[in-house]
């Protein structure tokens, strides 16, 4: 084993180790601290990787250490760490915490091994891994609405998967090999049908329209910290799949790949935008807020095809832009919803928040700063990472950019309500924040308005 | 280039304010304006110093800037446009600011007899400053999405200064403001990543200045590019047809923050149509300057006449303000170095008239219990001597009466008007010279008709018990007559450097 | 630093002065005022006599805004320094008369701040050297004169001007201070955006503002041949026209007595109104020079330029007329004045006009500045008088006078002197001036306007023989205990102006040559080959003038004075009189017409937008229509794609494939999710249009 190989392995058993240990712990303090450290250690390995050997081989080609990658996996860890951070007071009524986060390490090492596979096998490997402890993840509340989402998520997600393989299938069948290399001896309608079987399996964990009935379902009923933490990871896992089909297919498909993803694209975002406008309950306009954001990540998908007029860079630093924005609002967001949400209690309306920001001030600017982020507004993340995305396709497709940015001013509508519950809503409510929860989501903001000045340090 | 950063100064000062006025738990409301106001007159004088020292010559810059890869250069520029834009901000938002103090105080009473819940001054400095500090920024932009950035930065405190202390169906309206300006900016924003991506951000450079014809190159992308960055600017600066959001927002704003809305804000998309649009797109704007001359023309009446028929005194001031943008884009749309300078110079104008209108309608509000309906006003001028003379003072500028400095921008965009319809056609000449007959005739008429109505006549039997107001509310405001009528004697530095940078631009002087 | 420039600086820092004294008493108040007129004065008479004996002009100037070629500073040329010396002395005198007039009245700092700022603009108006700064003394005169003319803005009746409560065609004929203002503002405006525009294009035709650049009217042929030539000298004049109350602008000048009688007196007698005969002199000259250089250069060029004066002596005439015959019939003291001073407007305007054409450049200037020199003294006295006989009897109106020459013999002698000046009897100075109008108009064969003119003449003797006769002779129907003449400060103004018309009159056959040569040293007058008019012989004309103005006065003077009939009474008996009376006391119903079609036609034009344009159409396409139809997309898709949609995927569907399902019971067991189909569904349908779009053949 060379170095990296080192690093990497250690990197896995940073992650591994603390799973198999952590359900022997009595104290679910312990395990919340080791479960932290565990994704800490992991994220200076992967630091480690990312910086000193970019491009390297890994496992002689099972794997690479690819620097999209690497950076989408540290934006996953890093968030997965506030998330972990904010759950230790929250968990009342979890039947078996340390079980919580040793699942949650699981869905990690997924995460982990999604973002260096090379090749098929190990793509789907830890595919797997991320989705049944996804599921898992669901299902732990173990109240009511925690177990029928479980249940719908897990049944679309193992039929999704079935769709991933079955595109694998014919990637292998095109290309004779198990690495994830350009098909030789491509057939258009063959690569388009695998495109869409992609969209489909992938479209499933991200919400893309018209795969997406699970998630408004799971995301608006289940008991708001495992969604705190599964709806960034599905993303960057949804994301790391297309970004390696991509490489396969999007040279030979060119213009189609551009057409196909953007029509998604479209027709999610808008699907998305509109429909959350008038949802009364918090936690749904969060899931259709999801699904809208899906579509903008998909624009930049959409920019991954080899025609010309695209700014590679641009569309690389754009999605890891809106993945910052994204993971940290939809973590922070959530974990606010907990508070309005007592354990195994149905979803609260967004009126439940009113007050918020005179009980707790700082939670409810933190909560505005996130939602003002995923409006797109400067100069926080999400304004840069739309402005990277849209800006990369806008040469080659300006109607995909003028669609998505009509779209970011329809999303205005439904964001300043959740301001307006926050700050303007008439009443009180009451809520539950305990100071774990607090500084998770404060954090979350932090790192929304920090990473606005990215752009200023960091070149794409 | 400035030897010291005088630019970021002018911004961070306000800014280092804003923040000191958030964490200091315990001081008073008197000391937080005494800081906030002074941090932005501290921000006029540094704009004032940065304009007669480099921005009179030319673009000058401020040292410190950054370059951001695939977006291009965020600096901070100083000319002469800037300088009428940026002071105006900076010295309306610093008298306000003292103005807001006995106003504010007031209007927390009024909402906590409304049972109201609202944070207190803490949070109404910091964010009346944050939006100031932002207004400053989007005029000394050197790249559109740099400005874009300060646009929107202005969105947020506004918004919440009328959602927290707003009249009526406050949070109604601060979500119409909010989504409206936001479509605009969004436009503007289609428009510029068009140009971006294919020419870059930047309408100026550090080296050559102005990129002038830059957005040309798109080819035939240019002329919609164009189009949408002239409707998006058009939403901000509310003009005929996208003006809708502008009397509910400004009229039902607390009336400080109308006295920055109504003339400073919206008048940047004015500034910035010239600064961007035409820079990038001289050739385009010019095919648009036939269609946007009558656009502006019928703003100028059209408001003019909406105006006339208000009874709400700030909601007529709110329509007055579309008019006044009608006199801004009819400069903009004359091509002309002189009209273009008067539609700058209109800014200024319009700044110091409009906001020590809004503080006169003020002024009554918080002492006459809420009077704000014009009809059941009259003959307050021997009660209120002070006041009437602030209010004429007002309507002298935005009408352009000597000797305040409204009288230049008048003619400087009437001499740019009459320049284009001259060389377009006897018709279009006889045509625009009604035109404005009409609109300034209106103006005149809605002005004094105003005064009459408010000031003058019998004193009305339920105003009776009306006196003067403390001079904390009046007091302040004889700063911004005072700067209008400076600025109408010493027009030479002003103009001059106006109609001669522009002139470079535009050519024609 | 040139001292003449206190010409016009000296009364604008008695302005700041006033403003530092506000707390000071009406003494130091008045004495700061006067003083910094007087001084005025001094420098304007040095400077005049500087150009009338050296023959030289004066100028001196500095840069204030250079890209608009903006001077700021002082020019004496003929005409100018004649006019400043007119402007000054008379504001010196009347604010003599304002320190009794005033004393005890409201706001007397106010007064004094818009008195000298008034005279300061006045001075600068005349004595600029270039349009712009010219216009911005013009816009502070039209300032003071709003503020002025409101000056009583409580509105109590006794201020009012007309009839309380009298209607024609259902509009209101009296008016109040504070809508007096508003009226003369208006209306001044409007006519200085007219102006505007016309600076504007000289701007740009002659590429500066200084009326040294425009004296030679090389700006002519440029907007001769783009086809704007008339359009822009109507515009142009359209603000001398306002300013001088020409008709269809007469309006405002009559409800502007509302203002105090020395502000009339000043504002609109004296000087204000006499800014756009002012400015029509100064451009007499520079018209002469365009129709010259238009000669060769543009066909019909020069025609344009006479054809437009033509139109000017045209409006003269009939403002005269017009306006004489409304003043026959008026009640009120002042408004008979007013009406009057809109009458002799109209002369100067003829005047200039008619000058112009037959005489050239120099002709105008005389024929105008002439009248206007006599005008100005004679209504100044009249007006002044007037005050003091106001104030006397405590009522504006001359059926509350009569016989007031036992009391007040000072005032009456004054007032029936500046009476026969303006009657046009010789030897008064009105005499001269007058009937050189007239004449000229004939020998241009501006037919209409002169014999307009010549009718006018007589009416207006009549009707000023009516005045002073009914207020000083006849019955005593006054109210007050003793009606009184009033102090040396008041009464030694209008008797040294009222001795003036006859004492200049009497010396003008002398002095008019020196007037004459003095206006030669003005800007642009050169003896240039062109014909505007013809040059007809008009023989008769001064003498049935007179025998008609005399006729007419005497007439007057015998059925008021010796008869004392009521004409009124008698005429309202008739019909046809009694609508004649009421079409000329209600101003021909121009003021109903005005306010029926441009103030109701805005009103309701703005109503009518209000209502639905910008309520209807705007607001609620934007705030209800847009916000409609997205709810109805967002119902759209909540009801048809996840209700309807919903319904048929995971239902309707679902239930077929349960029916198949159960069909096979035998071989399927166990129940699959609804989304499961869904999903299928989802895909089948998106392969399905893939196949549509890409052909299905493999």
């Amino acid at each position: 084993m060379n170095t990296p190989e080192t690093i990497f392995a250690a990197a896995i058993a940073a992650l591994g180790a603390p799973i198999l240990l952590i359900p022997f712990a009595k104290d679910k303090r312990k395990a919340w601290l080791a479960a932290q450290a565990a994704i800490i250690a992991a994220g200076a390995a992967v630091a480690a990787l990312a910086t000193q050997w970019p491009g390297a081989p890994l496992f002689g080609g099972e794997g690479e250490v690819d620097i999209l990658s690497m950076a989408i996996l540290l934006i996953g860890l890093l968030d997965t760490l506030l998330a972990v951070h904010g759950t230790l007071d929250s968990m009342k009524g979890f039947p078996d915490p340390p079980g919580f986060y040793a699942v949650t390490l699981l869905a990690a090492l997924g995460i982990l091994g999604l973002s260096v596979s090379n090749t098929m096998i190990l793509f789907m490997t830890s595919w797997i891994l991320f989705s049944v402890a996804s599921f898992a993840l669901v299902a732990l509340p173990k109240d009511k609405y925690s177990v029928t989402s479980a249940v719908k998520y897990a049944i679309m997600g193992s039929a999704s998967s079935t769709l991933l393989f079955l595109s694998f299938g014919i990637m292998l069948f095109l290309s004779g090999s198990l690495h994830f290399v350009q098909a030789r001896f491509a057939s258009y309608k063959l690569l388009s049908t695998v495109l869409l079987f992609l969209l489909a399996a992938v479209g499933f964990k991200m919400g893309v329209f018209p795969f997406h009935a699970w998630l408004p379902d799971t995301y608006g009923e289940a008991d708001p910290i495992p969604i705190a933490l599964i709806s960034s990871m599905a993303k960057i896992a949804g994301i790391l799949a297309l970004y390696r089909a991509a490489k396969i297919i999007a040279g030979p498909l060119g213009w189609d790949w551009l057409l196909i993803v953007a029509a998604f694209s479209i027709a999610t975002m808008f699907y998305g935008n509109i429909t959350a406008l008038l949802q009364g309950e918090l936690q749904r306009l969060l899931a259709y807020s999801s699904i809208a954001q899906a579509g903008y990540l998909l624009v930049g998908i959409a920019g991954l095809s080899l025609v010309p007029g695209i700014n590679k860079d641009w569309v690389y630093y754009g999605i890891a832009f809106q993945l910052i924005a994204y993971a940290f609002a939809k973590t922070g967001t959530f974990l606010t919803a907990r508070t309005v949400r007592a354990a195994g209690e149905a979803p609260a309306k967004l009126e439940a928040l009113a007050g918020l920001y005179q009980e707790h001030p700082v939670l409810a600017a933190s909560f505005a700063t996130l939602i003002l982020s995923l409006m797109g507004m400067p100069p926080l993340a999400g304004f840069w990472g739309k402005l990277y995305l849209f800006l990369s396709v806008v040469a080659a497709a300006p109607w995909l950019t003028a669609i998505a940015l009509i779209n970011a001013g329809i999303a205005a509508a439904y964001y300043a309500r959740a301001i307006k519950a926050v700050y303007f809503a008439q009443g009180k409510g009451s809520f539950t924040a305990p100071p774990s929860l607090k500084r998770a989501v404060i954090a979350c903001a932090a790192a929304t308005l920090a990473a606005g000045a990215i752009p200023f340090l960091l070149a794409p | 280039m400035m030897n010291l950063p005088l630019l970021w100064a002018s911004i961070l000062v306000p800014l280092a304010a804003a923040l000191a006025t958030l964490a200091a738990k315990k001081a008073s409301a008197k000391s937080l304006a005494t800081l906030n106001a002074a941090s932005l007159a501290a921000s006029a004088v540094l704009i004032l110093y940065a304009y007669l020292a480099y921005g009179m010559r030319g673009l000058a810059f401020d040292p410190i800037y950054f370059r951001v890869d695939g977006i291009g250069l965020f600096a901070l520029t100083m000319d002469s446009m800037v300088f009428a834009a940026s002071f105006s901000i900076a010295a309306v938002t610093s008298v306000i600011a003292v103005y807001s103090l006995p106003y504010m105080r007031h209007r927390f009473e009024e909402l906590k007899e409304e049972g109201a819940e609202f944070p207190g001054w803490r949070s109404y400095y910091f964010l009346y400053t944050l939006f100031a500090l932002s207004m400053i920024g989007t005029v000394m932009s050197t790249n559109t999405i740099e400005f874009y950035l300060f646009l929107e930065l202005t969105l947020i405190p506004s918004f919440l200064l009328i959602a927290f202390y707003g009249y009526g169906d406050r949070v109604k309206i601060a979500i119409l403001y909010l989504i409206w300006t936001h479509i605009g900016a969004l436009l503007f924003l289609i428009g510029a990543l068009a140009v971006g991506s294919a020419v870059g951000f930047d309408f100026i450079s550090l080296n050559t200045g102005f990129l002038v014809g830059l957005g040309e190159k798109l080819g035939p992308l240019a002329a919609t590019a164009a189009a949408l960055l002239v409707i998006g600017l058009a939403v901000k600066m509310a003009v005929l047809g996208l003006h809708i959001w502008l009397p509910y927002a400004h009229a039902e704003a607390p009336t400080p923050i109308s006295a920055l809305l109504s003339p400073n804000l919206i008048g940047i998309g004015g500034v910035m149509m010239y600064r961007i649009v035409y820079v990038l797109f001289p050739h385009t704007f010019a095919g648009f300057s036939q269609a946007l001359y009558v656009w502006a023309l019928a703003t100028m009446i059209y408001g003019g006449l909406m105006a006339l028929s208000q009874t709400d005194f700030k909601r007529l001031l709110a329509y007055s303000s579309v008019s006044q943008m009608g006199y801004m884009l009819l400069g903009l749309a004359s091509l002309s170095a002189f009209g273009i300078a008067g539609a700058m110079l209109h800014y200024m104008v319009h700044a110091f008239g409009k906001a020590l209108l809004f503080a006169v309608a003020g002024i009554l509000i918080a002492n006459l219990h809420g009077l704000r309906d014009i009809t059941k006003m009259g003959g307050l001028a021997s009660k209120m001597p002070y006041t009437a003379a602030l209010a004429l003072l007002g309507f002298m500028h935005i009408t352009g009466i000597p000797p305040t400095v409204g009288i230049w921008s008048e003619y400087l965009i009437i001499r740019g008007a009459v320049e284009k319809a001259l060389a377009t056609s006897p018709a279009w000449y006889m045509g625009a010279t009604l035109a404005l007959l009409a609109g300034i005739g209106l103006s005149t008429a809605y002005a004094f008709l105003t005064m009459k109505r408010v000031f003058y006549g019998p004193l009305r039997e339920s105003l009776r018990e009306a006196r003067e107001a403390p001079a904390s509310y009046w007091a302040p405001l004889i700063v911004l007559a005072a700067l209008g009528i400076t600025a109408f004697i010493l027009a030479s530095p002003l103009i001059d450097p106006l109609v001669s940078q522009i002139g470079a631009v535009v050519g024609g002087v | 630093m040139e001292p003449l420039i206190l010409a016009w600086l000296a009364p604008y820092l008695g302005t700041l002065l006033v403003m530092l004294l506000k707390d000071r008493g009406w003494k130091a108040k008045s004495a700061v005022a006067i003083l910094s007129i007087l001084t005025a004065a001094l420098a304007a008479t040095a400077a005049a006599w500087r150009v009338v004996e050296a023959g030289e002009t004066i100028r001196w100037a500095v840069e204030w805004v250079p890209s608009l070629s903006v001077d700021i500073g002082v020019y004496f040329d003929g005409l100018s320094s004649l006019m400043a010396l007119v402007v000054s002395w008379l504001s010196f005198l009347i604010a003599v008369y304002s320190y009794e007039y005033m004393e005890h009245e409201e706001g007397q700092t106010r007064y004094w701040i818009f008195f000298t700022f008034f005279v300061g603009s006045m001075m600068l108006l005349v004595l600029s050297d270039n349009l712009l700064t010219m216009f911005i003394g013009w816009e502070g005169t039209g300032l003071a004169s709003y503020s002025l003319i409101g000056h009583w803005f409580s509105d109590e009746e006794e201020h009012w001007v007309g009839d309380p409560g009298r209607k024609a065609l259902g509009k209101q004929m009296w008016f109040e201070p504070s809508h007096s203002g508003l009226r003369a503002l208006v209306f001044t405006r409007l006519g200085d955006v007219g102006l505007i525009v016309g600076i504007a294009t000289l701007h740009i035709a002659a590429g500066s503002t200084m009326f040294a650049a425009i004296a030679g009217g090389k700006w002519a042929p440029l907007l001769a041949r783009s086809g704007v030539l008339l359009f822009f000298l109507w515009m142009l004049f359209l603000g001398a026209m306002a300013k001088s109350a020409q008709f269809p602008f007469h309006e405002w000048l009559v409800t502007a007595m509302t203002g105090p009688t020395s502000v009339s007196a000043l504002i609109h007698a004296a000087t204000m109104v006499k800014a756009g005969v002012y400015f029509f002199l100064r451009f007499a000259p520079f018209l002469v020079a365009a129709a010259y250089v238009l000669q060769g250069a543009v066909p019909g060029g020069a025609h344009t330029v006479a054809a437009f004066l033509q139109w000017m002596a045209l409006i003269g005439g009939f403002t005269a007329f017009m306006l004489a015959t409304m003043a026959l019939v008026s009640r009120e003291l002042k408004l008979i004045l007013a009406f009057s001073t809109a009458s002799q407007l109209g002369y100067m305007f003829l005047g200039a006009a008619a000058g112009t054409l037959v005489e050239g450049g120099l002709g105008g200037m005389y024929t105008g500045f002439a009248h206007l020199a006599s005008h100005a003294i004679f209504k100044a006295t009249l007006f002044l008088a007037a005050g003091a006989v106001i104030h006397a009897v405590h009522s504006r109106f001359i059926d509350d006078m009569g016989g007031l020459w036992e009391k007040m013999k000072i005032t009456a002698t004054s007032f029936i002197l500046a009476s026969l000046s303006l009657a046009g009897l010789p030897p008064f100075m009105g005499y001269w001036t007058k009937d050189e109008i007239i004449h000229i108009s004939f020998q241009g064969a501006l037919w209409v306007p002169a014999i307009l003119s010549w009718v006018t003449a007589g009416l207006t003797a009549a009707y000023i023989a009516r005045a002073f006769t009914r207020v000083f002779f006849g019955d005593k129907h006054w109210h007050v205990k003793e009606p009184h003449e009033p102090g040396p400060y008041m009464w030694a103004p209008y008797l040294t102006l009222g001795s003036l018309s006859l004492l200049l009159g009497i010396a003008w056959p002398l002095i008019a040559p020196t007037v004459e040569e003095t206006l030669k040293h003005s800007m642009g007058v050169a003896a240039l080959e062109v014909t505007l008019a013809p040059h007809l012989e008009a023989p008769l004309v001064p003498e049935s003038t007179l025998l008609l103005a005399l006729t007419a006065l005497l007439a007057t003077i015998y059925i008021y004075g010796v008869k004392r009939a009521d004409l009124y009474a008698a005429a309202v008996k008739s019909r046809a009189w009694a609508a004649l009376h009421a079409f000329l006391y209600d101003r021909w119903y121009v003021n109903s017409i005005y306010y029926w079609v441009f103030v109701d036609g805005t009103k309701a034009l703005a109503t009518l937008l209000k209502k639905y344009f910008d309520q209807l159409v705007i607001d609620n396409f934007y705030h209800k229509a847009l916000p409609a139809a997205t709810l109805w997309a967002v119902n759209f898709t909540a009801n048809v794609l996840e209700k309807d949609w919903d319904a048929l995927l995971h239902k309707h569907l679902v239930d077929a494939f349960k029916k198949a399902w159960r069909a096979f019971r035998s071989l399927q067991t166990g129940q699959l999710s609804d989304y499961i189909a869904y999903m299928w569904i989802g895909i089948s349908l998106v392969v399905l249009l893939l196949c549509l779009v890409m052909g299905c053949k493999p």
